[in-house]
């Protein structure tokens, strides 16, 4: 009989109540409570690995898969808690609160994970929200930080109502907010009657929503101001947490109540695919800023899994799991580094502030170096190979316009990578930069990998193709 | 007995309504707050209706989670708010223009 | 025996990987290091060698490591070894023992001396690695590794001028060849889809048939596998016409020139059409191709011998004369006496150029043969092995020297090459004229050293420059005379050379023996015209008892290399800077720089600048935006719908 108390939700959830409250108590010694949330973290994903019921409660779904996720999920709160904490720490910002907002979140995200109800999606996805909106204005003195807050909160609820609304339309013209029922109810509809074009005026406002939490073209107006705003222990959070699961959410969606409406969605998906790695790509190439230059290229990046999420092939849906996790990767790296430095008793902003960091710094500048020539998709970096595999899939399905599309887009995005080691390299500039650390081994790890995997492509081949493999088990 | 469509068309109008809201909007984040919880007041007329139509209570329930869960937006919503004018002295839409290109 | 030679290979490489650590330390470490690691591989190969002989093995070809397997082709690191691979490591490693033992003196004085060892062991190590490599890649691997070691040692002083040129030189004219022998490589995968000299072999003759259709020319795809390779070898062994670089290497160190451009890497172009004999004897076009290369390259570049005075280059036009000697003999399909020509030519001409650095450095770098005379008394010891030297060159019975040559000029004539014959019998005259004009001038005359050290015979020369040249005449002498039989018999090469048949039916008809050999060239024509040279530059450049006016044009077309120092110094620098400049200035700068690049990046540029306006900051634009992509996406659903 499988225990509902250990499934890592519950375990998150009633030790981070707990951590409230001895937070309380023991208000000085934020160490220990921090050691705390990251012990329960720990313990989550331990069970999150070992506990792997074959159940799906209705609404909620426990598969291989999920909890697979989830561990991946869990062991990257567990590095960004470790950068955040030193980060806050150096900056003289450290509240423990910053950490239980941020478990609330990952919570959020893994409800969506399991989520198998348009209910339960919703309030995961409203959980993950909440939390964000206090992460990103977390920074209370700063101008920017809460103007960042308060653009993400309005853009936030907008689409959480247009999520919704969609919502409500499918409700309404399948009768059923189960993912199962759905499909079901979908499979027998005619394709030319009134209840069918509800179907897809629900399923699009769901997509634009879904777009808009991924931050994808054209939904994505909001994500570099958001970066910019909001402090890099938090834009690190944004960039890697959330997109996993609105991945999933993405995936199970498509691939379980609306499989049947691929051919409608496949077309949007590739549309917005284009749309993001195109704006992502050219938007990029001016910005100074580094959040903002970074949040241009997550945008460009998440363009390329929507765009093999839109082939609804299986190499498609290779494609896309292995560029999601290798996006995360790259994502926790660079912005893992940069939480590392500081310019000028700030912390990074512009691209400028990097100059010279080579001379001073040489450790950090090789791992810029690799994460941003992996970025860039050069080959023997495992950037290359998540890339490589989107194109080649796109010219297996015979999109060849759109793959050498793509090719120039990637080009065009390698200038400004190359522009931040250029930077990094070539330009001497007084900075004052600093680290509060020679060196982290978890960083060096981060960036190892991205190098390892990427000359040894085959261990991520394996492990995307039997996340695919579970993946079509459920949704039989 | 009112046909289900006027239901939908009038929670409709009042969804675009609360979105034209946001986007005509220029003065006062307050009132993009209103619109927002029009917003989901409108959705929230549709799963009622919806699920009465329907005779299911699946749609009901939702409705009391949606409020619950709006309860706690609008509360951080008006947090983030007081920050904002402690930091700038004004809520005002055009004055959140620092982030941008 | 396997392990031996692996431990064999590398020695030399470890010991460049440890020189290239202690660059900084002191002169001891390198000398120990390099030394010890060459007289490793040195003292492993006699081993192998005579483990080889002992137990009468088989050539064997074994895959060590493997780099990389995919569909079309392996790349993978093998040995092959057989009694070719394991003579030819031998004279290899002897050679460079001997040499790196006299740089220790030679070298004494430069600031870069370490610097020196680390490129000589690499040197090693890459020769080593075409001899021992069982498949093309690993060929042109070490060829590459060669070609790069001896552009670095040509240009080891960094700081003259003719060095940096001469390496430079060097450097292309490889390139040529290399050109050559890559499109070779790319045919063989192209036609065998392998690269193992194995596979290769055991269907070659499969692959014979084969016909290749370019620009409506048929030709058989192993003859251009073959001719293709040999270009490759023409630039490395310097034959006509990509033979200009050989001299003007000898602005390198002399123990280099000792090392790598008389008995090693020259020889690697000699060595690697030895080993794929199996190919070329397919191909008759290109035997006789080579053939004719070879004799003309031995008669005409040994003409401009006479005509030079610097003693380094009179030697190395020797060296390419002789170099034609061994192509014209791989031309004829005699392979063994190709290969014993190189061996013994490696040792006679590696000590003329230990007896050159001697020379010239006792003369404090004079290499002017018409400032140095009167030698023979201050230098007894250089003067002796000079001596023995040039006789082994100029083929005086009984030598090293004599035993190849002459065979390959009768066994050239005794297959009815009429033509080749001819050029390769002339140039014993001129062989016997260029080698005596340095022994005369260099070492009788009035002393040309200042009268302080003309009777200071104690130093002649450090010892350790002396004592290779003592070791070193041993070979250049008398080895000719050891292996000759059995190798003409075919017992030491036995099956790793093709053709051997040949070589045999000569030595039985012709040859009989060694000692048969000897008393039997005393009648015949070589002799005689060795003979009339030695007569005539005893009183020409001896005695000076008559001078002989050469036609200025002729010696003018002589001294010019015929046209191939002009072509080399003028025509084509000339001609590639146009190119360049045309290519620079007008393709790269104007159209691909600034048209394309530059434009694109601009319009990319000023694009992102005007789009990033789009992103107003305002949050009503972003709703706006939002709820249109929204709209646009129902537009989307409409007309994909």
């Amino acid at each position: 009989m499988f225990d509902l108390f250990y499934i890592p939700e519950i375990i998150l959830s009633i030790g981070i109540l707990l951590v409230i409250v001895i937070d309380l108590y023991i208000e000085k010694q934020k160490y220990f409570s921090y050691l705390l949330i990251q012990f329960l973290i720990i313990l989550a994903s331990f069970y999150a690995l070992t506990e792997v019921p074959t159940h799906a409660y209705s609404s909620y779904e426990f598969s291989k898969f999920t909890s697979l996720i989830k561990f991946l999920l869990l062991v990257g709160a567990l590095i960004i808690f470790h950068y955040t904490y030193r980060h806050l720490n150096y900056l003289n910002n450290l509240k423990i609160e910053y950490f239980t907002i941020s478990v609330l979140g990952l919570i959020g995200t893994m409800i969506m994970i399991s989520a198998y109800s348009l209910l339960m999606l919703y309030l995961g996805i409203e959980l993950l929200s909440l939390a964000l909106y206090a992460l990103i204005g977390f920074n209370k003195a700063s101008k920017l930080s809460s103007e960042a807050a308060i653009k993400y909160y309005i853009l936030g609820a907008m689409s959480s109502g247009i999520l919704l609304f969609g919502i409500s339309l499918i409700y309404g013209f399948t009768g059923s907010i189960d993912y199962f029922e759905i499909a079901e109810q979908i499979s027998s509809v005619n394709n030319n009657s009134v209840q069918f074009l509800g179907i897809i005026f629900g399923m699009i406002f769901i997509t634009a929503s879904l777009c808009f939490k991924f931050g994808a073209a054209p939904f994505h107006i909001w994500v570099p101001d958001i970066y910019q705003g909001s402090l890099v222990s938090t834009t690190i959070l944004l960039s890697t947490l959330p997109k996993v699961a609105v991945f999933v959410v993405f995936l199970k969606l498509y691939f379980i109540p609306f499989i049947t409406l691929a051919f409608i969605w496949s077309d949007i998906l590739i549309f917005i695919g284009i749309a993001s790695i195109v704006i992502g790509s050219i938007f990029a190439l001016t910005q100074e800023n580094m959040k903002r230059l970074l949040a241009y290229s997550a945008i460009s990046n998440i363009g390329f899994i929507i765009l093999a999420m839109g082939l609804v092939t299986d190499d498609g849906l290779n494609a896309s799991l292995y560029y999601t996790i290798v996006y995360s990767f790259t994502a926790l790296a660079s912005f893992g580094i940069i939480t590392h430095i500081t310019s000028n008793s700030h912390g990074i902003e512009d691209i400028s502030d990097l100059a010279g960091l080579s001379k001073t710094h040489p450790y950090f500048a090789i791992l810029i170096l690799i994460t941003m020539l992996s970025s860039a998709g050069i080959p023997p970096l495992i950037g290359f190979h998540a890339k490589l595999m989107v194109i080649q899939a796109l010219i297996n399905n015979s999109y060849i316009i759109l793959s050498v599309l793509v090719v120039l887009m990637t080009v065009i995005s390698a200038y400004y990578y190359l522009r931040i080691i250029k930077t990094i390299y070539f330009e001497n500039r007084e900075n004052l930069i600093s680290t509060y650390t020679r060196n982290n081994i978890l960083l060096s790890i981060n960036v190892i990998l991205l190098l390892g995997l990427g000359v040894f492509p085959f261990i991520m081949f394996d492990i995307t193709s039997y996340l695919a493999s579970i993946l079509v088990d459920i949704s039989i | 007995m009112i046909p289900i469509s006027y239901y939908l068309i009038l929670s409709t109008i009042i969804f675009t309504l609360s979105i034209a809201g946001i986007f005509i909007n220029r003065k006062n984040i307050l009132v993009l707050l209103m619109s927002l919880e029009l917003m989901f007041l409108s959705v929230n007329f549709n799963l009622i209706t919806l699920g009465n139509y329907l005779g299911d209570l699946t749609g009901q329930v939702f409705v009391f989670f949606v409020l619950t869960v709006v309860a706690a937006e609008s509360a951080i919503g008006l947090a983030l708010l007081i920050v904002l004018f402690r930091n700038k002295k004004s809520i005002d839409v055009d004055d959140l223009s620092e982030l941008k290109g | 025996m396997t392990a031996l030679t692996i431990i064999l290979l590398i020695s030399p490489l470890i010991g460049t990987l440890l020189l290239l650590t202690c660059q900084n330390r002191s002169k001891k470490y390198s000398i120990l290091i390099s030394n010890i690691s060459i007289l490793i591989s040195f003292l492993l190969s006699l081993f192998i060698l005579y483990l080889y002989y002992s137990s009468n093995s088989v050539p064997q070809s074994i895959n060590v490591l493997t780099f990389a397997d995919i569909k079309l082709f392996s790349l993978y690191f093998g040995l092959y070894i057989d009694s070719l691979s394991l003579v030819m490591s031998s004279v290899v490693t002897s050679v460079s023992l001997l040499v790196h033992y006299y740089s220790i003196s030679y070298m004494k004085h430069d600031r870069s001396f370490n610097r020196f060892f680390i490129y000589t062991n690499f040197f090693t190590f890459s020769m080593l690695l075409i001899v021992f490599s069982n498949n093309f890649l690993q060929l042109f691997i070490g060829w590459e590794l060669v070609g790069l070691s001896s552009y670095l040692l040509i240009g080891f002083w960094i700081k003259k001028e003719s060095a940096i040129s001469a390496n430079y030189k060097a450097f292309l004219v490889n390139r040529v060849g290399d050109v050559g022998l890559l499109l070779g490589l790319c045919l063989i995968l192209l036609s065998y889809s392998t690269t193992d000299y194995n596979q290769i072999f055991e269907i070659k003759n499969s692959i014979d048939m084969d016909r290749m259709d370019i620009f409506g020319y048929s030709f058989s795809a192993l003859s251009a596998i073959c001719m293709l390779l040999f270009i490759g070898a023409m630039a490395k062994s310097a034959q006509v016409p990509l033979q200009f670089w050989l001299p003007d290497s000898m602005e390198g160190p002399t123990p280099i020139s000792a090392l790598i451009h008389a008995a090693t890497m020259v020889t690697a172009g000699i060595y690697m059409v030895a080993r794929l004999s199996p190919l070329y004897e397919l191909t008759d076009g290109v035997l006789i191709f080579i053939l004719y290369i070879g004799s003309i390259t031995a008669f005409f570049l040994g003409l401009v011998a006479l005509v030079q005075n610097d003693i380094k280059r009179i030697i190395a036009y020797s060296t390419i004369s002789q170099l034609g000697y061994m192509t014209a003999a791989l031309g004829a399909s005699l392979y063994s006496l190709a290969m014993f020509h190189l061996i013994t030519h490696a040792f006679f001409k590696a000590l003329l150029f230990l007896c050159a650095g001697s020379i010239i450095i006792k003369c404090h770098h004079e290499q002017d043969i018409r400032k140095i005379a009167g030698l023979r008394k201050v230098m007894p010891i250089t003067y002796l092995a000079f001596l023995y030297a040039s006789l082994s060159l100029i083929g005086f019975p009984l030598t090293s020297g004599f035993y190849s040559k002459e065979s390959i000029i009768d066994a050239v004539g005794y297959f009815g090459h009429t033509i080749p014959y001819l050029m390769l019998l002339l140039s014993i005259f001129t062989t016997t004229l260029y080698t005596s004009k340095i022994f005369f001038k260099v070492f009788f005359g009035k002393c040309s050293l200042p009268k302080s050290e003309e009777n200071n015979f104690k130093i002649e020369n450090d010892r350790q420059m002396l004592l290779p040249l003592f070791v070193l005449t041993a070979p250049a002498v008398f080895l000719g005379l050891f292996i000759y039989d059995p190798l003409m018999m075919g017992l030491l090469f036995q099956d790793s050379l093709a053709a051997n048949e040949l070589t045999i039916s000569f030595y039985n008809n012709y040859v009989i023996n060694s000692l048969n050999f000897f008393l039997h060239s005393f009648m015949t024509i070589n002799f005689l015209i060795l003979f009339a040279g030695l007569i005539f530059s005893y009183f020409y450049f001896y005695k000076r008892s008559f001078d002989i006016s050469i036609p200025r044009f002729i010696r003018a077309v002589i001294e010019k290399e015929y046209g191939f120092d002009s072509l080399s110094r003028y025509f084509i620098p000339r001609i590639q800077n146009n190119i360049s400049r045309f290519l620079w200035k007008d393709i790269d700068i104007s159209t691909i720089d600034n048209g394309l690049i530059n434009n694109t990046s601009n319009i990319i540029n000023s694009l992102s600048n005007k789009v990033k306006k789009l992103q107003t900051g305002y949050i009503y634009h972003y709703s706006l935006i939002i709820i249109s992509a929204l709209i646009l996406l129902l537009i989307i659903m409409r007309i994909a719908h």
